[in-house]
């Protein structure tokens, strides 16, 4: 008798033949995904055999993913999900999967988008469950590179990526998906919004990995977009992000406000209660008195550590300290480094040089050292605005402002021709047949979901 | 008034006596000093120069001047046409145009009274009398203020300023001119559109186009100096390259003197030079990049106006009451 196995490898060839029969290949692995799931492992990978990369693309993905569905465990007791498996099978697992994010075909895959996020994401849980997350950076990378329809498309697995590479350490993989500016969501196949989860954490472990590297600015940016995104509840992921927020502000000394602009109402409401703690220490730097933000530290500090969050309010401390060094340059051109010491209640002179050396080198001031009378000598920034690199980075502003125009003049013409607006506005437009927005649409169905 | 500065001013002393009938003797006393500001003679000339243009022939023109007046000085700051129709030869104020167009002038200027009037010509007439009368009924004591546009040995502005008086002459009340002192004042602010006016009248009668700004003019001359520079050059490329190819014999004279000139050639490579070079640069990268950013604004403006109508009501949550929108406008 025909295992259920031989039976979904046969339908899928059969079917497979017919060309533009990916729909119908779909509908398939849908009824028989769950016989799939209880088969053995053995036929499963028998299965795999008989199945080629270009042509049956979409037969792969369900037996991998039944799979991996397979190892899933759910605990009776508690409902929480964990994996078990064995470490010679995860071997081959892996190998499989590596195999198919490379091979695969996408154009079949992108028909089941939905089941090839769910499958990487079943993937990395495992893997950061078993503490080996860095097993599975590279997998996803790829499957990211691959899936996506263009570089600009933020896919729920670019947030697997950014999640395998925390629980690594080990963030060089994810830099080139993260430099890039989103612009436009994927559309999962099934009616479902994008997974506002998958968003929010995106944009929150993004920040989280640009905050380890110090790029600031970039982390605000993208805490910022967590907390901005349009909602009518709050999100624990908007609250982190927000704690994160505040933090690398101060660090960067950037003079956010304390709450972004575009915050949602209910959001910047219940920010106070579930926060407190940082808006505190906020407004003790800005005091930018060193003892008041060190009380506020030490008070809080309970609240700091179980968040993970203190040493980065450790780094606050430190901001503060340039930044009041920063102060002294618009006031004094030659200041003793004693002095600066004391202005700034560093304890000792030689910690002061430290950090006025460090920020020299940062470029954050201009200044010399004369340690011959132990003076500070600060400078006008010597840049003139007067080189062909100024021009060069004038002129890349200038193509992104364009391109950022381009991008916007095209969601506001697809808003435009958007049937519900053109009936809103009143005025009936002759065409029946308008096309159906995308990108607008799919930056909205966050709002929606949440 | 505080901030103007006499321009130029003007005593009339030689006043002709043979127009008895119109203009008072010679020994009456003006009663106030005039203040004339560019602005109304500006209008004036234009007004005149396109009746003459638009009929083909010149034409007097009539129209109402307006002004302040502090004791005895009189200020006369603008100047608006009226329309005038003839009756029997005689000249008849619209007067119903002239209500009206006070009217708007009074809410653009409300501090501004109506002085006196304008027309073009030479000495008043009898003529002009009549319409002084008319002016009566606006402004007890109406000022003249006459330009002769066809006066050109004058060496002064060609005008007259007369206020009237009434004197008895063999037993009757007659309205007499009497011809009162002006100066011509300018304030800051006109000095600017004046010396526009000024500028560009003097270019476009010193060049045959007319149409030239003197940027233009300017960077013509450097562009064709550039040019001619550029040829001259070629041609001694051309005859060093022949030289290197073999096709001319070398002239050791004309090579030194090639070798001199080539030598004060660099000027571009100057540090200064690339220093200013790219700050003008960057200056006008800077200014379209502020335009990119300002286009960008304004479709972002649009693109939000357009999303609040599309996600107003039926937006996330499902209609709370006094609900925000999405997006908050710029």
């Amino acid at each position: 008798m025909a295992s259920a196995t031989e039976k979904f490898v046969i339908s899928i060839c059969e079917i497979s033949v017919a060309p533009e029969s990916q729909n119908a290949v779909c509908t398939l692995i849908a009824r028989l995904y769950d016989s799939l799931v209880k088969s053995p492992t053995a036929h499963l990978d028998a299965a795999l055999g008989a199945l080629t990369h270009e042509e049956h693309s979409l037969g792969i993905l369900a037996i991998l993913s039944a799979k991996l569905h397979q190892l899933e465990v759910v605990d009776a007791g508690s409902g929480k999900r964990y994996y078990s498996v064995e470490v010679a099978s995860l071997d081959k697992l892996l190998a499989q999967l590596d195999s198919f994010v490379r091979a695969g075909n996408m154009e079949h895959v992108r028909y089941a988008v939905d089941t090839y996020t769910e499958m990487i994401h079943r993937m990395a849980e495992l893997l950061i469950h078993r503490k080996e997350a860095i097993r599975g950076i590279s997998i996803v990378a790829k499957a990211v590179e691959r899936i996506r329809t263009s570089e600009t498309l933020l896919t729920p697995t670019h947030t697997d990526l950014c999640h395998l590479c925390l629980s690594a350490k080990s963030f060089q993989a994810a830099f080139p998906f993260l430099d890039i500016d989103i612009t436009d969501l994927q559309k999962p196949s099934s009616q479902a919004a994008y997974d506002s989860k998958a968003f929010l954490l995106y944009y929150y472990y993004g920040g989280m990995i640009y905050a380890v590297f110090k790029k600031f600015k970039r982390a605000s940016y993208f805490f910022e977009i967590a907390i901005s995104t349009p909602a009518s509840v709050i999100s624990a992921i908007m609250v982190q992000a927000y704690k994160k927020y505040i933090l690398v502000n101060l660090i960067s000394n950037s003079g956010e406000p304390l709450v972004p602009k575009f915050t949602a109402p209910v959001l910047s409401r219940g920010l106070k209660t579930h926060a407190g703690a940082y808006q505190d220490l906020y407004h003790s730097y800005n005091s930018s008195v060193q003892s008041t933000l060190q009380a506020t530290a030490d008070k809080h500090r309970p609240i700091f550590e179980r968040d993970d969050n203190y040493g980065l309010v450790k780094q606050c401390i430190k901001s503060l300290y340039i930044k009041n060094i920063k102060k002294l340059t618009k006031t004094f051109l030659t200041l003793s480094i004693t002095d600066v010491a004391n202005r700034v209640h560093l304890p000792t002179s030689a910690e002061a040089e430290k950090y006025l050396l460090k920020m020299i080198e940062n470029g954050e001031i201009y200044a010399k050292i004369n340690k011959k009378d132990d003076m500070v000598e600060f400078h006008d920034n010597p840049e003139k605005y007067n080189n062909p690199a100024m021009l060069a980075f004038i002129q890349q502003q200038e193509k992104i402002c364009v391109a950022v125009n381009k991008k916007m003049s095209d969601m506001e013409r697809e808003i435009s021709v958007t049937p519900d607006y053109v009936s809103k506005v009143g005025s009936y437009s002759a065409d029946d047949d308008i096309a159906k927005p995308s990108t607008s649409a799919g930056m909205t169905s966050i709002s929606e979901n949440l | 008034m505080a901030g103007s500065s006499s321009v130029a001013s003007t005593s009339i002393m030689d006043i002709d006596g043979y127009k008895k009938s119109v203009l008072a003797p010679p020994g009456t006393v003006p009663s106030v000093h005039v203040n004339a500001h560019p602005l109304v003679l500006l209008n004036i000339s234009e007004h005149w120069t396109r009746t003459r243009a638009q009929n083909g022939r010149p034409q007097t023109v009539f129209g109402a001047v307006i002004g302040k007046q502090t004791g005895r000085l009189v200020e006369l700051l603008n100047s608006y046409e009226l329309v005038t129709c003839e009756v029997g030869g005689s000249v008849i104020i619209d007067d119903a145009y002239y209500q009206m167009k006070s009217e708007q002038f009074k809410q653009v200027f409300p501090d501004f009274d109506m002085l006196g009037w304008y027309s073009t010509g030479e000495d008043p007439t009898d003529a002009d009398i009549k319409i002084h009368k008319q002016i009566c009924q606006f402004n007890e004591s109406p000022i003249l203020f006459r330009m002769d546009p066809l006066l050109r040995k004058s060496e002064t502005v060609p005008i007259k300023c007369y206020e009237s008086v009434i004197d008895i002459i063999e037993g009757e009340a007659v309205m007499l001119f009497v011809e009162l002192n002006y100066s011509l004042v300018t304030e800051d602010a006109e000095r600017i559109g004046v010396d526009h006016v000024a500028r560009i009248s003097n270019v476009e009668s010193s060049s045959a186009e007319g149409e030239d700004s003197l940027v233009t003019q300017n960077l013509t001359a450097q562009h064709s100096a550039i040019k001619m520079l550029a040829s001259r050059l070629n041609i001694l490329k051309a005859y060093l390259q022949a030289i290197s190819d073999g096709e001319v014999e070398p002239n050791h004279a004309i090579l030194r003197e090639c070798n001199s000139i080539c030598h004060r050639l660099p000027i571009l490579n100057t540090k200064s030079f690339q220093e200013q070079f790219f700050n003008q640069c960057n200056d006008v990268e800077l200014m379209a990049y502020l335009g990119i950013i300002t286009q960008g604004c304004q479709v972002m403006n649009q693109f939000v106006s357009k999303f609040n109508v599309l996600y107003d009501r039926v937006g996330p949550g499902g209609g709370r009451r006094g609900r925000s929108l999405p997006f908050v406008g710029l």
